[in-house]
């Protein structure tokens, strides 16, 4: 019997790692063999996060990602204790639809801060010299929303969009150096996101049963996502390069 | 803030003329509270006010003023 998808002895990175895809990722990735490195800014969720890991050389690093600046000793630290890196799978993100007349410039700004200048500066300082494996892989979570448009989520959209190009020159440059990216790209899934949404417009929504004509699997569970993360994760999709992969239940196919 | 700024506040919102709105007005007789302005209420409460709102409480909402009771 084989396992195509191994990570025994790999390091890698969880952003986002207190709740939702990130928490389940990691429990994952721990399950299948790696070492993971979970950052969020929540110490105590990312405690109970541990717990749930199997045994590995994991690390819990409470971090602000707002915070550029400290990026680089961070993953210097991280480096130092854990070795070289294999990958890094960034699901940090925040999603508050807003309308185009209430998105200020401090609401824009802080999407970017959270969805997007973190993913950047996390490659530039891991793709140092010394600092990660040959075949490091990596993935940043976009959405469907980078593709399709919707009301109220101009702010959101444009930061997934944004991160969904760079990967697109990054895993172009940085391929010399055996390190791919690519971005994972789901539809609605059931997290926290999710809640907030039915919150919002209430059960059985007509928004709801506008997204489910087109997501026609139904809303994602998260394993569906993480499933497909650790795909991307792994050597077996080590051809794949530069590109979206949609985990979204049929909604990008559907005009 | 006081009723008026409240109001003037909701008028901006759903793009009224000045003096448009009185606490007493059914939002039904509102052509302008729509889904889209619904959301906007949801985001504007979130930010000036701290203020959470769900589905259930905006579908309780029948008057101007039962949002202004909220905006504290």
């Amino acid at each position: 019997m084989i396992n195509l998808i191994d990570f025994t002895g790999k390091n890698i990175i969880v952003t986002g790692a207190s709740s939702g895809i990130g928490k389940s990722i990691s429990v994952s990735l721990s399950k299948l063999g790696a070492n993971v490195v979970l950052i969020a800014r929540r110490e105590e969720e990312l405690k109970s996060v541990k717990n749930l890991l199997e045994d590995g050389n994991h690390m819990i690093i409470p971090y602000d990602l707002k915070n550029l600046d400290g990026i680089k000793d961070m993953v210097d630290d991280v480096v130092s204790t854990v070795g070289k890196l294999d990958g890094m799978f960034y699901a940090a993100g925040i999603g508050n639809a807003h309308p185009v007349k209430l998105l200020s410039n401090d609401i824009l700004k802080e999407l970017f801060e959270v969805n997007y200048y973190p993913f950047i500066e996390l490659i530039r300082c891991i793709s140092r010299k010394g600092k990660y494996n040959s075949g490091a892989r990596i993935v940043g979570v976009s959405s469907i929303a980078a593709k399709c448009g919707d009301a109220g989520l101009t702010g959101y959209s444009s930061t997934k969009a944004a991160m969904e190009a760079a990967i697109r020159s990054m895993s172009r440059e940085l391929s010399s150096k055996g390190i791919v990216i690519n971005s994972l790209a789901p539809a609605m899934t059931n997290t926290i996101m999710y809640t907030d949404y039915v919150e919002r417009y209430g059960e059985n929504s007509n928004s709801e049963k506008r997204l489910l004509e087109r997501q026609y699997l139904g809303i994602a569970d998260v394993q569906d996502i993480v499933n497909c993360g650790l795909f991307l994760l792994s050597d077996i999709s080590k051809y794949i390069a530069g590109v979206t992969f949609y985990a979204d239940g049929g909604y990008t196919s559907v005009q | 803030m006081t009723e008026r700024e409240k109001l003037a506040m909701l008028e901006e919102m759903l793009e009224l003329e000045e003096g448009a709105l009185n606490v007493d007005m059914e939002l039904d007789d509102i052509e302008e509270y729509d889904s889209m302005s619904k959301l906007s209420l949801i985001v504007l409460m979130e930010d000036e006010f701290g203020v959470k709102l769900d589905a259930n409480t905006i579908r309780g909402f029948k008057t101007v003023g039962d949002i202004l009771k909220l905006m504290v």
